[in-house]
């Protein structure tokens, strides 16, 4: 059991006209080795719930809980969550500062503890996992493009080997290829390296071939928290709160309901989420 | 971090103070700061101290969150009132070597704090009823006159609503790349003064291109829209003048003249 929210609520800049409730009374458990989507409109907390999992932010009230400790707690040890948690912050790029991108990438393994050597190797590794290109190591991280500069800002948060990987929308702002990439990496990393996912994203499509488990927001509250083919069930409540569902759902749902695929309207809390789903039922229905 | 700087901070809230026109408010701060130097006695020093209070009450701005900005003037405080104690020539209480406080000292330095914190109370009031815009509004519009002598006020009002603007967004951003660094394991708040500084590239690094980033989009978009410095320019809402806005000068005034009769006369 890697995280339990235990009735978590947080305000930004409490007890001043300021005030926001950005959290009120979220609960839930994130088990080791999980791959959650974190859905929701814009502002409806999802930045903030996740800087809860590597103690940035401490709820102001119930409690987070990691490995069985309250973050909150006087002597919980920040720099060992820290360094089990990778965050990797909506535009990442903006937090390159150094000469070179390899020293850019060495500066969390660095952070914690790691020899000079070691560290360059955790950077090469992380580089090569991102698919960042060979001759641009020693470029300064300014010179490259937006594209590039996230994949080193990714990789700065790889290289620290972290257990659990948050990452708040990865791929705004990339191009497919790119995109497909950073998805089948974050899948590869969960299915094969057992890491524990968590990721935030404000596309359906996205987050239904990436995770196993949904979890919406809305307004600060937990909406909904299920299996990806339940949640994408619930399409006129995910319109209600500004969402959608994946383009393919929607397709599928219509047929459905103009007579094809007989059965499936059966299958209370059940759609299709994926394009390769859809092609296995579609494909079905023909040969029958 | 920047949680307690109120100074310059606009605080929402529906008063008279808020209501006045930023040109009485300016003037306002202008004669405060003229009344911090010619207060020295114990009746103006009353007189003023009852000003203050007045006006703190009607500008409904809790004092708590006055105070809470002037905890982090307080250094500045402290070392001002130091060197006043250490350094006034006078009657030594007590002298250690080459160090003596003097009983001129100690009231020096308390006056000296009382009028540095008036000073930031006074001056921060206007601030916190008034919106930045509003501001350099009356700021230029003072300074009209200055036009004749070739001194480009609007343009310096447009920086200084740039500048204002931008406070809070680098604040901002300065908050996300410190998230961002701690997440990397980045220690803002331990060790000593060298190893603190040295920390802090990470954290200055990405600000500055941020800033240079934002400055140069600004730009570009502001040039799109056919921005050109020196222009005359109109205003959307141009600042008028009301009943209340009369009264308060009254009142200005008035205060200002009662601080200088005392001064000559008591
Ligand atoms: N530093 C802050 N100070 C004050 N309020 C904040 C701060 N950060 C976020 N908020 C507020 O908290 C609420 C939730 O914000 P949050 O950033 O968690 O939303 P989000 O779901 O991540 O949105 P997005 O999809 O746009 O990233 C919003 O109403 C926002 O205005
Ligand atoms: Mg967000």
């Amino acid at each position: 059991m890697s995280f339990i929210f235990d009735h978590v609520s947080y305000t930004y800049q409490p007890g001043t006209t300021y005030a926001v409730k950005a959290l009120s009374d979220v609960s839930f458990q994130i088990k080791d080795g999980d791959c959650v989507g974190i859905i929701g409109h814009t502002g409806s907390g999802k930045s903030t719930l996740i800087q809860h999992m590597n103690a940035l932010l401490l709820p102001t009230e119930g409690a987070v809980y990691y490995n069985g400790q309250d973050i909150s707690d006087k002597d919980f040890n920040k720099s060992v969550l820290r360094s089990e948690v990778g965050m990797v912050f909506q535009y990442p790029e903006t937090q390159l500062f150094e000469e070179t991108v390899m020293k850019d990438v060495c500066f969390g393994p660095k952070n914690q503890g790691l020899s000079e050597k070691e560290a360059t190797l955790r950077a090469y590794e992380a580089l090569k996992m991102v698919n960042f290109p060979d001759d641009s190591f020693d470029q300064s991280p300014f010179s490259l493009s937006g594209g590039e500069q996230r994949r080193a800002a990714i990789a700065g948060v790889l290289a620290m080997k972290p257990k659990t990987l948050i990452l708040d929308e990865p791929c705004a702002g990339l191009d497919p290829a790119g995109r497909n990439e950073l998805l089948s990496l974050i899948r590869r990393m969960n299915e094969e390296e057992g890491i524990t996912i968590i990721f935030v994203s404000h596309s359906m499509d996205d987050v239904a071939e990436t995770v196993k488990r949904v979890i919406v927001m809305d307004e600060g509250r937990l909406f909904m928290d299920g299996d990806p083919h339940q949640v994408f069930s619930h399409e006129k409540e995910l319109e209600e709160i500004s969402l959608s569902v994946p383009p393919v759902t929607s397709l599928i749902d219509r047929l459905i309901e103009n007579g094809f695929f007989k059965g499936m309207e059966k299958k209370e809390g059940y759609t299709v989420t994926t394009a390769k789903e859809a092609c296995e039922l579609i494909c079905s229905e023909i040969s029958r | 971090m920047f949680r307690n700087i109120t100074l310059g901070q606009y605080y929402p809230a529906e008063s008279v103070l808020h209501a006045l026109d930023p040109r009485v408010k300016l003037f306002g701060a202008l004669v405060w700061i003229i009344s911090i130097f010619l207060m020295d006695g114990l009746f103006s020093f009353l007189l003023a101290t009852g000003f203050l209070m007045f006006l703190i009450v009607i500008s409904k701005v809790p004092f708590s969150f006055m105070v809470r900005g002037l905890r982090s003037i307080m250094i500045i405080v402290i070392i001002a009132s130091v060197f006043n104690i250490f350094f006034t020539p006078g009657n030594a209480l007590v002298e250690v070597g080459a160090l003596r406080i003097t009983d001129k000292g100690i009231i020096n330095a308390i006056l000296m704090a009382i009028r540095m914190f008036y000073l930031i109370i006074g001056t921060s009031l206007m601030t916190l009823t008034t919106t930045p815009n509003n501001l350099t509004d009356g700021l230029s519009r003072s300074l009209s006159p200055l036009e004749k002598l070739r001194v480009p006020v609007t343009d310096i009002a447009m920086m200084m609503t740039i500048a204002l603007r931008f406070i809070p967004i680098l604040i901002e951003e300065t908050n996300k790349i410190m998230k961002a660094q701690m997440a990397r394991g980045a220690d803002f708040d331990h060790g000593g003064l060298i190893k603190k500084a040295k920390n802090m590239v990470p954290l200055l690094v990405p600000l500055f291109v941020s800033a240079f980033r934002r400055a140069n989009d600004l730009a570009l978009a502001m040039e799109a829209r056919c921005y050109s410095s020196g222009k005359k320019r109109t205003k959307l809402n141009p600042l008028k003048y009301a009943r209340r806005d009369a009264i308060a000068y009254i009142i200005i005034l008035s205060f200002l003249t009662g601080l200088i009769l005392m001064k000559i006369f008591l």
